[in-house]
């Protein structure tokens, strides 16, 4: 009897030992009399985040009034599904960082405060025009662009020079880029079987093959109209284009198809890739990398009709619900400003977008200048439109079916029109 | 006084009850009945307050958001759309393909599993066994690893460059490279054989309680009657296996048809829609394209075809012996 | 003489293979921990590629893994990941298993009316996948106001459909005389439960004990949905903190999977030999 009671009485204890803890863990609140906003970052890796937490306290020594509350989350936690929740459920931070297009969804939710009425002339003038315009929904400016990000053309040099092969720090023609990569596509060792490849990508990710298309003076939906234009002859010959380099010319390495890129960034760094797309962040990764020092460098995509590369920014936005717009208005002026962006572009690698920073020594650099000639020559966003996730579900397993042969690339294109009409039907 | 009461009467009580006939003139019976049921509701009341409030109701509004068009777009104002969502399904071939790839993931998981499991039970049940506990641990060891951690491991075991594991192992056996994840034909077959090496410690287990429940007599019988060991097996172990054995098959295949995190960790839904599953539809349907309605219209579906498949698989089974 | 022989070494034989079988297929069950474990324990850098048994070896992973949440908040390591884990897996466990075995004795022993619907609604609601009831679910949770708290990521798993029916099939193979004589000493029903159904149910409390240990360690998309204060992220949560959009630290991320996963391994291995007994004591016969 003892023995059986003392259990219980034990269990009992944990569960009010639990239920106590459940009351007093009253989440985190802060002293009252300041005003607190709360921001939350999406994305991020640790070296920024310090950063940010470090422009954060400048911002709070230099307004004693205000507290930020800063969170970050980090990409693989779907920061976008999160703030879905968080907005529908009204516990939206005060102000935030998406990713672009993903502040037109939110506008078109009507749940972000325009900002138009809050910057100063001044302010709304050093912003690049070309991340301004992208990021205005219905004419009012809803999003503040952080920096900018583009995708330019990785380049082993010791692949290159040994295959004979041309740096890409001008552009090539779609021909050149399809000779080049077949010569960097090689047997090395004489066993038959190929370990260096020329051309690096992977069929899980829109921006390793639209520049194509962009390239070819198309693309899968033209969103000023709103109509799905997939089967556009010219999407469809870029696509070609795209999956000849897997199927015919064989430049790519094996099971590309829904391969993260990391893989390829380490081919990369391994030598069995010769050339890849991809943005800063993962050229500050590379220059780490002593064994790849001297052995790496960024160009220019290759070009058909026009230069297209996946450019990106990262936008700063305001919660129609916030209470307290004045001190997060605060917050995003501070947070903006040419300084603090600086800091933030020097470490991450990203391109800023102000241009008072243009001239700013940190800027000179070749890789830092490879990816502004790219962005300069011709750098395009991702669709401006509401549904831009939607249409990025829909048009990766179209082109993986067709990078497998499942499909003919006409009928994929064919099959993803209808799709997208589908899509873009609803309002 | 209560006391007298349950000593005197709780036995007829029970008898008179279960025949439906009340104690005549028996006011404290009845008090006492009543005192009980009180009892036993409060004792329950815990577990459905909480699959009241967290269950429940989370459903009920699920399924009346399912008859509405909204998404995170229209929050505010969201359009009643009758069945709309419900007949939007016979037309779209992605869900046909998700349909599809669920029950082949099922099928690709739940027998292999259910063979393995008890296969492995039984070779580990042997009395004489050396290393039978380590043995177990070791099998039982994916089981509580999560779910997040073991596809990221697997993802890269079937990575489709010579580095995978996966690709090593056959390049040591004189086999040429698979694309694994990266080839539709094979992709959900590796979502499969991770999905199994997570499970199987599991069936395991719970095949190994139902051996215990086996009286040692049956098999002392049949050692005498000259039954061999495989005859066993399939004339004692196998047909009185049968309740645990439609336990584990239940369990699995509802299991089963909610899979999400391995697709969408290790392939993400492709090649194609290869590996796209019920839920990782729903999940781009509600959180990607934004039709919440839709969303919610899929998860009504998904919940009355598992009841359907659950009140086929008692019929089929015949588990009436079964006290459900 | 000679068949004797012969069954003598077919026994060997089959004996071998068998004992061959069991080995190789644990060998398969353990590659990808040894392969976490090695990774853990390469030097990390783009170039790492993928080897069973490191050639060099580092903990510097681990220390980095362990300090990785400070660039974000000062005061965060992954120790505190491992308390916020640790306070929902007791906080999930303990109770629940009082409030599923207390609802398991009634439908296994009590005469209430509409018993069948009841036990059905518990069954129904291992029916229903989680990812149905997310978006409802926040709503609701939001309403108690619990976003972004403890009380959010315990409540909703306080009681479980498996643990009512694991603990009803027990519970219905103990013999009725031990109850009536209960009854007869005047015992009230929680009486009867705490001090006789209970404590006969120990090896099936501490079966669903790891099951639900095990399985709120790992809880991953509700708290993903409605934690955002880096200080109350459980670990699972950390872990993908590990994966950038760009740059993933392969070793790191090992680390701290081997971390996470270490706690639920030790308390599976202290509990197992209870685990064992629960399970065979009956509750899974079925």
């Amino acid at each position: 009897m003892s023995r059986f009671s003392r259990v219980t009485r034990r269990l009992v204890l944990v569960c009010v030992a639990c239920l106590a803890l459940m009351l007093v863990a009253v989440p985190l609140a802060s002293a009252a009399k300041k005003v607190t906003i709360s921001f939350w970052q999406a994305g991020g890796n640790p070296e920024t985040s310090a950063l940010v937490r470090q422009i954060i306290k400048e911002f709070e020594a230099a307004n004693p009034d205000v507290q930020v509350n800063f969170q970050a989350i980090p990409w693989a936690e779907d920061p976008h599904t999160k703030f879905q929740a968080a907005m529908v459920g009204g516990t939206i931070a005060d102000v935030f960082t998406v990713g672009d297009p993903f502040e037109h969804v939110l506008a078109a939710a009507d749940g972000l405060e325009p900002l138009d009425g809050y910057m100063s002339t001044e302010m709304r003038n050093d912003f690049y025009p070309q991340f301004l315009e992208r990021t205005k929904y219905n004419g009012k400016v809803y999003a503040l662009p952080w920096f900018g990000t583009i995708r330019a053309m990785f380049y082993r040099k010791d692949l290159l020079a040994a295959a004979g092969v041309p740096e890409p720090t001008t552009s090539w023609t779609w021909e050149e880029f399809v000779t080049y990569a077949k010569k960097l596509t090689r047997d090395l060792n004489g066993d038959g079987v190929i370990d260096q490849y020329g051309f690096g990508t992977s069929g899980r990710y829109v921006s390793q093959f639209q520049p194509f298309v962009r390239q070819n003076g198309a693309n899968f939906v033209d969103e000023e109209r709103n109509v799905a234009t997939a089967n556009d002859p010219a999407v469809v010959e870029a696509v070609q284009f795209y999956i000849d380099l897997v199927r015919t010319h064989k430049v790519t390495p094996p099971g590309i198809t829904t391969i993260n890129l990391q893989e390829i960034q380490k081919m990369f760094a391994e030598g069995k890739v010769a050339l890849f797309f991809d943005c800063e962040d993962s050229a500050v990764m590379f220059s780490r990398e002593p064994a790849l020092a001297g052995k790496f460098g960024v160009g220019l995509l290759p070009h058909r009709k026009r230069q297209a590369a996946f450019a990106g920014t990262d936008v700063v936005v305001m919660s129609k619900q916030s209470k307290n717009k004045e001190a997060a208005w605060k917050f995003i002026e501070f947070f903006l400003s040419p300084k603090s962006m600086a800091e933030y572009c020097k470490l991450s690698g990203f391109s800023p977008a102000r241009k008072s920073l243009a001239g700013h020594e940190y800027f000179k650099d070749p890789i830092r200048q490879a990816f502004a000639k790219q962005l300069e020559v011709g750098g395009y966003f991702y669709f401006k439109h509401p549904k831009a996730s939607g249409i990025t579900q829909l048009i990766r397993p179209e082109v993986q079916e067709a990078m497998e042969g499942k499909k003919t690339v006409k009928q994929a294109m064919d099959d993803l029109q209808k799709k997208l009409e589908e899509l873009l039907k609803k309002p | 006084m209560k006391h007298t009461t349950t000593t005197a009467t709780g036995g007829n009580t029970q008898a008179a009850w279960t025949r439906g006939v009340r104690p005549k003139g028996r006011r404290k019976a009845l008090l006492y009945r009543v005192a009980e049921l009180l009892e036993s509701y409060s004792m329950m009341a815990p577990a459905y307050m909480v699959f009241l409030v967290f269950i429940f109701i989370p459903v009920v509004w699920a399924f009346y958001l399912s008859l509405f068009d909204y998404s995170i777009l229209s929050l505010k104002h969201p359009e009643f759309a009758g069945l709309a969502n419900f007949a939007k399904m016979f037309g779209d071939s992605v869900f046909r393909v998700s349909v599809w790839n669920t029950v082949r993931y099922s099928l690709g998981t739940v027998p292999a599993r259910l063979v393995l499991g008890l296969a492995l039970a039984l070779l580990l049940d042997q009395k004489n066994l050396f290393g039978k506990n380590f043995l177990r641990t070791v099998y039982f060891l994916p089981v509580v690893t999560s779910m997040v951690a073991a596809s990221i491991v697997w993802s890269l075991v079937f990575n489709a460059s010579e580095a995978g594991l996966a690709n090593q192992m056959l390049k040591a056996l004189g086999f040429a490279p698979k694309g694994w994840l990266a080839d539709s034909k094979l992709a959900m077959l590796s979502v499969c054989i991770m999905s199994i090496w997570k499970e199987l410690g599991y069936v395991m287990t719970i095949f190994l309680a139902g051996l215990q429940g086996i009286p040692l007599e049956l098999y002392e019988a049949a050692a005498i009657d000259g039954v061999t060991g495989w005859q066993k097996i399939r004339f004692i172990t196998i047909p009185l296996l049968r309740p645990t054995t439609f336990f584990i098959l239940v369990c699995e295949v509802i299991g089963s048809f909610q899979v999400f995190t391995p697709t969408y960790v290790m392939t993400g839904g492709g090649p194609g829609y290869s590996t796209t599953t019920l839920i990782n539809l729903l999940y781009t349907k509600g959180f990607f394209e934004f039709d919440m309605g839709y969303a919610s219209a899929l998860a009504v579906a998904l919940f009355l075809g598992l009841l359907l498949l659950s009140w086929v698989m008692r019929r089929v089974f015949r588990a009436e012996e079964i006290v459900y | 003489m000679n068949r004797g022989n012969d069954r003598h070494s077919r026994g060997l034989i089959l004996e071998i293979v068998k004992y061959a079988v069991l080995i190789l297929g644990a060998f398969a069950m353990a590659v990808p921990f040894i392969w976490m474990v090695s990774t853990s324990l390469i030097p990390d850098s783009v170039i790492i590629s993928y080897q069973l048994i490191p050639t060099r070896v580092t903990l510097a992973n681990y220390v980095k893994a362990w300090n990785f949440s400070r660039n974000f908040d000062e005061s965060v390591s992954l120790g505190t990941f491992f308390l916020n884990s640790l306070i929902v897996s007791v906080c999930i466990t303990g109770p629940a298993l009082i409030i599923d075995s207390l609802a398991g004795y009634v439908l296994a022993r009590r005469r209430i009316p509409g018993k069948d619907l009841l036990f059905y609604l518990a069954l129904g609601t291992m029916m229903i996948p989680f990812y149905v009831i997310a978006i409802p679910l926040y709503l609701v949770v939001r309403r108690l106001g619990w976003l972004d708290s403890y009380q959010g990521m315990i409540a909703p798993f306080l009681a479980s459909g498996f643990g009512i029916f694991m603990f009803k099939q027990f519970f219905q193979t103990i013999p009725q005389d031990l109850e009536d004589a209960a009854r007869v000493d005047g015992c009230s029903a929680y009486r009867t439960y705490a001090s006789i159904m209970l404590p006969l149910a120990k090896p099936v409390t501490a079966t669903m004990a790891i099951f639900k240990a095990m399985w709120s360690w790992n809880l991953f998309f509700w708290p993903l949905l409605i934690v955002n204060n880096i200080r109350l992220k459980t670990l699972p949560l950390a872990l993908t903190m590990f994966r950038g959009l760009n740059v993933t630290q392969w070793g790191m991320l090992c680390a701290g999977m081997t971390l996470a996963t270490l706690p639920i391994v030790i308390v599976y291995l202290s509990m197992q030999n209870m685990f064992q007994k629960g399970i065979t004591m009956g509750s899974l016969k079925g």
